[in-house]
């Protein structure tokens, strides 16, 4: 058996927060936005360095999955964050209607996956989130294992032309 | 490709990634040889590389923190039964919903730990010698 050590402890959000920047300073087409959840996404570099480029949508979920299909018609790449319940199973009729069947360049961006979310609970808890988007005719779904694969598959998915689902940990690893 | 193995191949992703190295290593212990896949993407799936892996095993555990329907296990599942119909366990949660805990105390309850991955290998391990 091939030996892994352990390193250093570092959360998958924050390679999303880490590839984002970085993705952004590439391409200046690059927008994000967020449902109130900019320090939980670790998106608040990018909203910092680049605040014309951020929309703070608020608690307003499905309003930011319409804002984002619409902002790829200008010719933006939009990256949404939100939880991973909040960013499927809370606006899956938005994402079907306006970004899948649409045929829309939007990389739905979704962290706190699964039960290891923890003491937030069943309702904060998606298990479905995989299942919900694989169904999507041409949605890409994407569940990264650490910080690198994390960042790694930002930087992949800003460079691509297809929707996709992008789901991710918390703080949680090994 | 995490690891190369010829006994059993192990798709995992998302954390179970890193409980299926700790199995890999216990079952290394216990002297079975697991291939152990690191699949990021769950569609499109790489078809090629879970046939070529199974072609060489034979037989396979999926592992997700997702439910056992409509996940990655599935995503295999549909790969393996119109190439290369093979035994295959699932560790995933079991169609339930969560609560609040711990992660810890979640992954234990939920059965997605080390130990159920290595309970799941001597379980396909076993219907693949009664198919041989």
């Amino acid at each position: 058996m091939k030996k892994y050590t352990f390193s250093e402890k570092k959360d998958t959000r924050s390679g999303f927060g880490a590839g984002l920047l970085e993705a952004g300073r590439k391409n200046e087409n690059i927008v994000a936005l967020c449902a109130d959840l900019t320090g939980s996404l670790k998106m608040d570099a990018f909203a910092k360095e680049f605040p014309a480029r951020f929309i703070q949508t608020g608690i307003a979920e499905a309003n930011m999955m319409g804002i984002a299909a619409g902002l790829t018609i200008g010719g933006k790449i939009p990256f949404t964050g939100t939880f991973a319940n909040f960013s499927t199973g809370r606006v899956y009729d938005q994402i079907r209607q306006s970004i899948a069947y649409s045929d829309k360049n939007v990389k739905i961006c979704a962290s706190h996956a699964g039960l290891t979310l923890g003491e937030d609970g069943a309702t904060h808890q998606i298990l479905e989130d995989i299942g919900l988007m694989k169904m999507l005719p041409g949605m890409t779904v994407i569940n990264p294992c650490d910080f690198n694969q994390t960042k790694a598959a930002t930087l992949a998915i800003a460079e691509s032309s297809w929707s996709c689902l992008f789901t991710f940990w918390s703080t949680y690893s090994s | 490709m995490l690891n190369e193995g010829t006994d059993v191949t192990i798709i995992a992703t998302g954390h179970l990634v890193w409980k299926a190295i700790e199995a890999g290593e216990q079952l290394e212990a216990m002297g079975i040889s697991a291939e152990i896949i690191n699949i990021h993407t769950i569609k499109p799936i790489d078809e090629k590389a879970i046939l070529d892996s199974l072609k060489k095993t034979g037989c396979v555990v999926t592992a997700e923190e997702h439910n056992r329907i409509g996940g990655l296990g599935d995503a295999v599942a549909q790969v393996l039964a119109v190439h290369l119909p093979s035994p295959q366990e699932y560790v995933a949660v079991n169609d339930s919903f969560g609560e609040s805990g711990t992660p810890e105390q979640l992954m234990k309850k939920y059965g997605l730990e080390a130990s159920n991955i290595v309970e799941a290998v001597q379980k396909v391990m076993a219907r693949k010698r009664v198919l041989a």
